[in-house]
């Protein structure tokens, strides 16, 4: 008798359980997302050289793989005909390799964009191995080199940021994501970057977002 | 003149029906000694006060709140019969500000009200720790209102996301990283935080249990500690002597004051008085609600917690303090507190007979409050070691030599004063005769303290 009641109560509470934890929505593996420019036209690399470059203090935002997981695009090359930036960067894509997209929400406690804000060169005068322009968390002072797969430039964050594939298409010229690059590590507030909210679907529009303002200069 | 009489007599009888159905005399609280008619001995009845007032207000404002992140048709801003471009419960806050008939009031009162029942609750909770009123019998009262703390935070935690604005968004998620980075703990307590990992899910888990699973947990806690305050009374006054919690209690026993109506109207005054300071502040000064989570105009949108989480914020800016090392000491700190009783085993009440714990409680409130202003001065900026051990570092020294050289100086005044007394006259005040003749440590804070 007690048996049996022990085992109702066990299924009781497993039932229970069943309720707390819902079932997990997301992806099972990533996709190909067309980016759509501000406008809802589809994005080229020729636009992105044209409009935005290292200099672009606007935060140019998308959602990939999942609705609640923003990303930076950033032009990293130098304005047309003068120097600075940087060209050929790891995951770049486009004419000059320098278009990149990396996770908007900071690794050390995920804090999101605005507070990760892109500072262009100038902004601040220090520079970390010779970069003065990268992506700064004004909640506890992580910096990521935007020209190197937004590794760690200071603490207190220790891994980079997840960086978005993207894929440009010489033959229309159009941008896609298509992925995160292995090894990336799970954006911050997720279990996995692919658990956590409906993925994106076929295409999505870029935003823009003023960055944070005043830029704090304050690094250790 | 007749009518008074018939009046009166009437009220007598209708209200003699409802205490003779009920037993209603039967149902007041334990009566208390008069001399602790003071506020210090009521700083517990303050918190309850404070937690009505958000019951009220809190239910109040669950008539008009919409725990939903998709767009809604109530009016926040946007062309009447138009979807709001913000989320529905940041729209519905902006609506209960802006068009409830007083909503302003009701919303700043409510906010208000948790900061000072936080407020209190820390007062009450010092207070316990400084006048040893969790030693025997109230050690379960003690860890019951441990977790009574910790649920009034919880409270605040939860209800700082409610209004959904990008400033209570991004602190929430670094309270839920925090969490997450746990090791072992993170991944088997991450689905149940974040449900199905949705912002819907994380608004509805926090709102389910704000308004409903904290609240019953509360409660219940509540009700422990109340039935063991009338298990055991109030506790003594700090003594040094242990003889003289014995008269305390026996004086208890004869001189005390009934609940119906003496305390009741004692704690109404108090209440009143609290409302209406409540009410006045929250006129003169209402609060500002941040924009919405997702508002791409969004500038300077700082992250930073409530005033009381503030300490735990700036600990994690401290370099070489990872997210799991912060985790680390708050729950290092939450142990301390509630296995005190079984820390502290000595007799004596009085903080002048307990400079170990002296000591320690004044550097948890110092670094308490220094970690509050600092972190309110400058939330997020990296704070480096040096600096770090130049500000917590001389408030453990200080205290530490403050109290040790005060506990010296009290011990030979009191030693003296001892000889001075037949020491048959005082049976159990100090029950080692061997101690007296000790000599005194300088500084004698580790030497002596556990006595």
């Amino acid at each position: 008798m007690a048996g049996l009641l022990g085992a109702g109560g066990l299924g009781i509470a497993g039932g229970a359980l069943q309720y707390v934890q819902p079932p997990v929505v997301g992806a099972t593996s990533y996709f190909k997302t067309q980016l759509l420019d501000l406008d809802g036209s589809p994005l080229t690399a020729t636009k992105v050289m044209a409009e935005y470059d290292v200099l672009t203090s606007d935060l140019i935002l998308f959602n990939y793989p999942l609705l609640n997981e923003p990303n930076f695009l950033l032009n990293v090359a130098p304005p047309n005909g003068s120097s600075g930036g940087a060209t050929n960067v790891p995951g770049g894509v486009g004419p000059q390799k320098s278009i990149v997209a990396y996770s908007a929400i900071c690794q050390h406690l995920g804090c999101p964009a605005p507070a990760l804000s892109y500072y262009p060169p100038g902004t601040c005068s220090q520079a970390f191995n010779g970069r003065g322009f990268y992506l700064h968390c004004t909640c506890h002072g992580s910096t990521y080199d935007v020209a190197n797969g937004a590794a760690n430039l200071t603490g207190p964050a220790v891994l980079p940021l997840p960086q978005v594939v993207l894929e440009w298409n010489e033959g229309d010229d159009t941008l896609a994501a298509v992925g995160m690059t292995a090894g990336s590590p799970p954006v911050n507030g997720h279990l996995d970057t692919l658990q956590g909210d409906y993925p994106v679907g076929a295409s999505v529009q870029l935003q823009k977002q003023a960055p944070i303002s005043p830029l704090s200069c304050f690094f250790p | 003149m007749g009518i008074e009489r018939w009046f009166n007599r009437t009220l007598n009888r209708i209200w003699g029906f409802v205490e003779d159905r009920t037993g209603m005399p039967k149902w007041a609280l334990r009566p208390q000694p008069e001399f602790t008619f003071k506020p210090s001995y009521w700083t517990g009845a303050f918190v309850v006060n404070a937690l009505l007032w958000q019951v009220v207000s809190g239910l109040l404002l669950l008539l008009y709140y919409q725990p939903s992140v998709g767009p809604t048709l109530l009016s926040c801003g946007q062309p009447p019969g138009a979807l709001s471009a913000s989320p529905a419960a940041w729209c519905s806050t902006y609506y209960v500000i802006n068009s409830v008939p007083m909503g302003s009031l009701l919303l700043s009162s409510h906010l208000y009200g948790a900061y000072a029942m936080i407020f209190l609750a820390f007062v009450h909770f010092f207070r316990g720790y400084y006048l040893g009123v969790y030693k025997a019998p109230r050690e379960l009262s003690w860890m019951v209102g441990t977790l009574l703390l910790l649920m009034t935070l919880g409270m605040g935690f939860t209800g700082y996301l409610l209004p959904y604005t990008q400033l209570s968004y991004n602190a929430t998620s670094v309270g839920i990283v925090l969490a997450l980075r746990l090791p072992y703990a993170g991944p088997l307590l991450g689905p149940f935080i974040l449900g199905d990992g949705t912002p819907q899910g994380l608004l509805s888990r926090m709102f389910a249990a704000h308004i409903l699973l904290i609240p019953l947990a509360l409660l219940a806690l509540l009700y422990a500690h109340i039935a063991l305050f009338e298990s055991h009374g109030i506790a003594p006054p700090a003594t040094s002597d242990p003889l003289q919690r014995r008269r305390f209690i026996a004086r208890e026993e004869k001189d005390h004051v009934p609940f119906m109506p003496h305390i009741f109207f004692y704690i109404t005054k108090w209440a009143l008085l609290y409302i209406g300071l409540l009410i006045g502040i929250a006129a003169l000064w209402p609060w500002q609600l941040p924009t919405y989570v997702g508002d791409l105009t969004a500038v300077g949108v700082v992250t930073e917690p409530d005033w009381y989480f503030l300490w735990v914020f700036k600990l994690v800016d401290f370099e070489g303090v990872t997210p799991v090392l912060a985790v680390g000491i708050t729950n290092v700190v939450l142990l301390y507190i509630l296995l005190l009783p079984f820390l502290d085993r000595s007799k004596r009440t009085h903080p002048r007979d307990r400079p170990v714990f002296l000591a320690i409680g004044n550097t948890m409130l110092g670094i308490f409050v220094m970690l509050t202003v600092w972190g309110g001065l400058t939330p997020g900026e990296l704070i480096l070691l040096p600096a770090i051990a130049a500000r917590l570092v001389p408030i453990a020294i200080v205290n530490a030599v403050v109290v040790g050289l005060f506990y010296w100086r009290y011990r030979s005044s009191y030693r003296s004063r001892l000889a001075a007394r037949a020491p048959d006259r005082l049976p159990g005040a100090y029950p080692e005769s061997g101690a007296a003749a000790r000599p005194p440590v300088p500084g004698g804070v580790e030497a002596s303290g556990r006595e």
